[in-house]
């Protein structure tokens, strides 16, 4: 009965607003994702009643807050299309936790919103894993404890300082616990139900126009990050597949769809070649996008290792050599995969009708490529002749191009001549066409930026190059590197030095900042965001550990979870005060312990002196035992030597032999 | 036939007194207790508060959002509050184990008035204990218990009919740190109060007693000598207190009277009331009487079922005759 008379307490001044802060720093993350519709007001309905002299004035009546949410539901509804969704329903738990604090009287109103709260606070994880998620939940975390602890104790007010420190401590306490568990769950790497859309990068885009790579070029967010086997190899190998564009509009070019398969089958790479394979690790950022990306040529089907260790192939290949992934893609995904870094590779299929076509657009570029195809015999003279003209005529690599008419690939290769790499491989791809070479438009990225023991790969890397059919085999030949040959070599920043003023690459330091953050996220997103079933099983592995079964688990959990129980309950302020005491205070101590055991403690307040004598009227036979050990404790306390270590030690082992003539012998 | 039902018979006998172990065991049924006693595990219970088993629900609904999403950092938020979860069932064992009640101490009191007891802590591991709820069946007092300190929780009861009154059980519980767990301990120690009957008001004459109408001087406190002084309980008389003693700051003191003397002493015998119908309306009467004999200091004695009894003063004889009322059952006959 008095437990719910506690639960329908109203609730104090300060636990009120301290309970609006907790609020407030729980929304506060999901203010970067939420649209502003719902944050807005979602934050206000917290802040009105944080500020006394806002919450006198604007007091909402109760009968409103119904019909307010009821409104709030609705509109969320229609925004978002639907209700029973991840993104409706967190908007929707932004909302009500507002509405939950601005109604909250009584402790048990505050109970239930500090728990949704908590749970409030875990759903910005849906849109973002980054340190700064994490950085943003801690303090939010602290004040969940915080605001529980008000709630037990009734009052912040009467002890802030102490409730502070025992909050921090038992947030102290409880992180072995989770880091166990964190490590030692298993991961199930299923990608279970409801759509992720996340706060993916575009990044690729299944079709190509002028411009859309180059407005890529301006992003320096990374795309993804790789860790080589054995070595990185060349700039100019560096060749990212990603998306084939093998159909034309005339204006755009864009994906045919291929059948996938499971296996190498179709095409394989040239015999003749000694090129070295190569094998990474891929650790992309969350995409939109269907494709995984692998150096060009890939030999290997991107695998994960799953939580039993065996390698789960996570992607199909298509005859164009382009990775079509078999899960979605909406969080990090680490795989592993293979490449032989070659330029070339056979095909078996002769190349469609397809790869030939193209439209009545831009006349003056395929009369051209025609004239050439008279005068130059092979194929591969041909394209050459073309990249040849490229790099002759003044051709500038450009990120600011000239807007283009209708005839867009003439008026670039006859008129303007600026262009950045979408430009160049798809007037390249056309040119090829109309002198009867089947080609093709392959976009990826190109280049990376090796930082440490690993490379980063951004969008502004996206690159766009072509293939064409010569020999019966697809060469890769890219355009853009007739014309600035150090996009190639140096990566993009070097090529369009001056141009990309928003840069970081222009000041030194601000690079290597930038570096070290890139590095510190990365470890980051591949040690605490992609912890997965491989990760975990790589850890049993340098533990010396097999995999353990689910008993095992379970075993070990309660083996570390014993130690931890232990290691909080020791009376470790009795095992250090008695290091710290004074050797006779601690003999002292002990005896008056071990006649407590007797039934003859000290009482409160009863000095050495009158503890003694009682003692020795109960037990007479003991009285020299008892004033001998009194003498010593006054001599090694108070007397005149007592500061010096060796009397107190002499005095010590008097007590303890007195204590042992009593019979303890403790 | 007499065989068979003596050994069917004999096993309810065994499984009650098997019953009655375990249930004193847990429950702490009987009075059987010995103060001080110290709350040692084996005493305290702690299971999940409501908003605890909440606090885990949503917990565990965060690692199944995590598990479908793949969330890494779910996952590390949800731990972080399971792990607080298994620190706080360890707080609130630790804030409770090795409190020692040392002592409960309660005064008689008159009926109508509430009956108080004093429950003394005392802390000895040098650990602050904190938000402790002491509770009898109908009064509860939440203490906070320093480090190496003594506390006391007052618990009041309203009692409303004289008698023998017992404190019951106590539960010590405590729900500290953060209200996810509660901790308790019951404690049931013997404890004895009696309750007198309530006086009568206003307070009534004296019975006219034979000795009395032949106008004898009864000595006043000061004309005495008192044989020893006692430590002044609320409810001794104002008039038997050592003044002197309090003044000199050597603390409460009431002074005890015997004396021998038998010429101008009341005798309270049950049938003074005889006019009276209800036994508690008498009981009430001589109730009265002994309280205002006890302030004027005239040596007195309830009777009760015979005809004459020692006559005495003193704090001490006036609590044997209220408590005398307070367990009274029958009228003599």
């Amino acid at each position: 009965m008095s437990q719910t008379d506690q639960q329908r307490k109203p609730l104090a001044d300060s636990t009120i607003r301290l309970l609006g802060v907790t609020v407030l720093l729980t929304q506060l993350p999901l203010l970067l994702h939420l649209p502003l519709w719902i944050c807005l007001p979602g934050a206000l309905l917290v802040f009105v009643r944080v500020v006394p002299s806002l919450h006198r004035r604007l007091q909402l009546p109760a009968i409103m807050m119904t019909p307010l949410v009821l409104i709030g539901a609705v509109a969320i509804a229609a925004h978002y299309g639907q209700i029973f969704n991840r993104d409706p329903c967190v908007a929707f738990l932004f909302l009500l936790v507002g509405f939950k604090y601005l109604e909250s009287k009584s402790t048990h109103d505050a109970s239930l919103l500090v728990v949704l709260s908590a749970f409030l606070l875990m759903t910005q994880f849906f849109y973002w894993q980054s340190i700064a998620a994490a950085m943003f939940a801690i303090p939010a975390l602290f004040f969940i404890g915080l605001s529980l602890f008000t709630l037990q104790r009734g009052d912040l007010a009467s002890n802030p300082r102490l409730m502070v420190h025992l909050t921090a401590k038992l947030m102290l306490q409880a992180i072995p616990v989770a880091a166990l568990l964190f490590v030692a769950v298993p991961r199930v790497s299923s990608p279970g139900f409801g759509d992720g859309s996340g706060s993916a990068s575009t990044g690729l885009s299944s079709r190509m126009s002028p411009g859309s790579i180059s407005s890529l070029s301006l992003s320096n967010e990374v795309a993804f990050r790789v860790e080589f086997d054995e070595f990185a190899p060349d700039t100019h190998d560096l060749y990212w597949r990603g998306p084939v564009l093998s159909g034309f509009n005339g204006r755009e070019w864009f994906i045919l769809p291929r059948a996938t398969h499971p296996t190498f089958a179709n095409t394989t790479i040239a015999a003749d070649t000694a090129a070295p394979t190569i094998n990474y690790t891929v650790t992309m950022e969350p995409t939109p996008n269907p494709w995984l990306l692998a150096l060009d040529v890939p030999s290997v089907l991107p695998g994960r290792t799953k939580h039993n260790a065996k390698n789960e192939i996570i992607a199909r290949i298509t005859e164009e050599k382009q990775l079509d992934s078999l899960i979605r893609l909406n969080k990090v995904i680490r795989y592993h995969t293979g490449s032989v870094l070659t330029d070339r590779f056979r095909s078996t299929t002769r190349p469609g009708a397809e790869y030939l076509l193209t439209t009545e657009h831009n006349p003056r570029a395929q009369q051209f490529a025609k004239r050439l195809r008279i005068e130059h015999k092979s194929d591969r003279d041909v394209a050459n002749a073309i990249l040849r003209w490229f790099s002759r005529e003044k051709f500038q690599y450009t990120l600011s191009p000239p807007k283009l008419g209708e005839h867009a690939i003439d008026d670039f290769l006859f008129e303007s001549r600026q262009g950045f790499c979408e430009h160049y491989s798809g007037s390249f791809v056309l040119m090829l066409r109309a002198a009867g070479i089947p080609a093709r438009v392959v976009t990826g990225y190109q280049g990376g930026e090796l930082n440490g023991d690993y490379m980063i790969i951004r969008q502004s890397d996206a690159h766009a190059w072509t293939e064409a059919y010569i020999d019966g085999h697809w060469q890769r030949f890219d355009p853009t590197g007739a014309v600035a040959p150090q996009r190639v070599e140096r990566g993009i920043g070097e090529a369009l030095r001056g141009e990309r003023t928003n840069s970081y690459q222009q000041w030194p330091w601000v690079r290597s900042i930038n570096l070290q953050w890139d590095k510190l996220n990365y470890q980051w997103q591949s040690i605490v965001v992609g912890f997965d079933a491989g990760l975990q099983n790589r850890l049993w592995q340098k533990l010396g550990l097999q995999q353990p079964g689910a008993l095992g688990l379970i075993l070990m959990i309660f083996a570390v979870v014993a130690v931890w129980i232990v290691l909080i309950l020791a009376p470790w302020r009795a095992l250090l005060n008695r290091n710290r005491r004074d050797r006779c205070q601690q003999q002292w101590q002990r005896l008056c312990e071990g006649f407590e055991r007797r039934g003859m403690g000290r009482t409160t307040g009863e000095t050495a002196d009158a503890y003694i004598s009682r003692l020795s009227r109960h037990l007479p036979q003991q009285v020299n035992h008892l004033a001998a050990l009194r003498d010593a404790y006054y001599t090694g306390r108070y007397g005149a030597g007592s500061q010096d270590p060796a009397v107190q030690k002499d005095s010590a082992a008097k007590m303890r032999a007195a204590r042992r003539a009593l019979g303890q012998r403790w | 036939m007499a065989n068979s039902s003596a050994t069917s018979a004999a096993s309810p006998v065994l499984r009650n007194r098997a019953g009655r172990h375990f249930r004193q065991r847990l429950l702490r049924v009987d009075a059987r207790d010995a103060l001080p006693l110290r709350l040692k595990h084996e005493r305290i219970y702690i299971l999940p508060t409501p908003r605890g088993l909440a606090f885990v629900a949503v917990a565990l609904v965060m690692i199944l959002a995590s598990m479908n999403y793949g969330l890494n950092l779910g996952y590390a938020l949800s731990f972080i509050l399971v792990g607080l979860f298994a620190a706080c069932l360890l707080s609130t064992y630790l804030n409770l184990s090795n409190l020692t009640l040392q002592s409960i101490t309660s005064e008689d009191t008159f009926a109508g008035t509430p009956l108080a007891y004093e429950l003394m802590f005392q802390e000895s591991t040098g650990r602050n204990r904190y938000s402790i709820a002491v509770a009898s069946t109908c009064d509860k007092a939440i203490i906070d218990v320093g480090a190496n300190k003594q506390s006391s929780a007052m618990l009041l009861t309203r009692v409303t009919h004289r008698g023998e009154y017992q404190l019951g059980r106590v539960t010590i519980s405590s729900d500290f740190p953060l209200g996810l767990w509660r901790g308790w301990g019951y404690v049931h120690a013997p404890t004895c109060t009696y309750v007198y009957p309530k006086p009568e008001l206003p307070p009534p004459a004296f019975p006219l007693s034979p000795l009395k109408e032949q106008g004898s001087k009864t000595p006043t406190p000061h004309e005495r000598e008192f044989d020893q002084l006692k430590r002044y309980q609320t409810t001794d008389s104002p008039a038997s207190v050592a003044w002197k003693t309090v003044a000199s700051g050597r603390g409460w003191f009431s002074k005890e009277f015997t004396t021998t003397e038998s010429g101008d002493d009341l005798q309270f015998a049950w049938s003074d009331t005889d006019e009276l119908p209800e036994i508690e309306q008498r009981l009430s009467r001589l109730c009265a009487w002994i309280i205002r004999a006890d302030a004027t200091a005239t040596p007195y004695a309830y009777t009760g079922r015979h005809d004459t009894a020692k006559v005495a003063l003193g704090p001490e004889h006036r609590r044997r005759c209220l408590r005398q009322l307070a367990t009274f059952s029958s009228p003599p006959q």
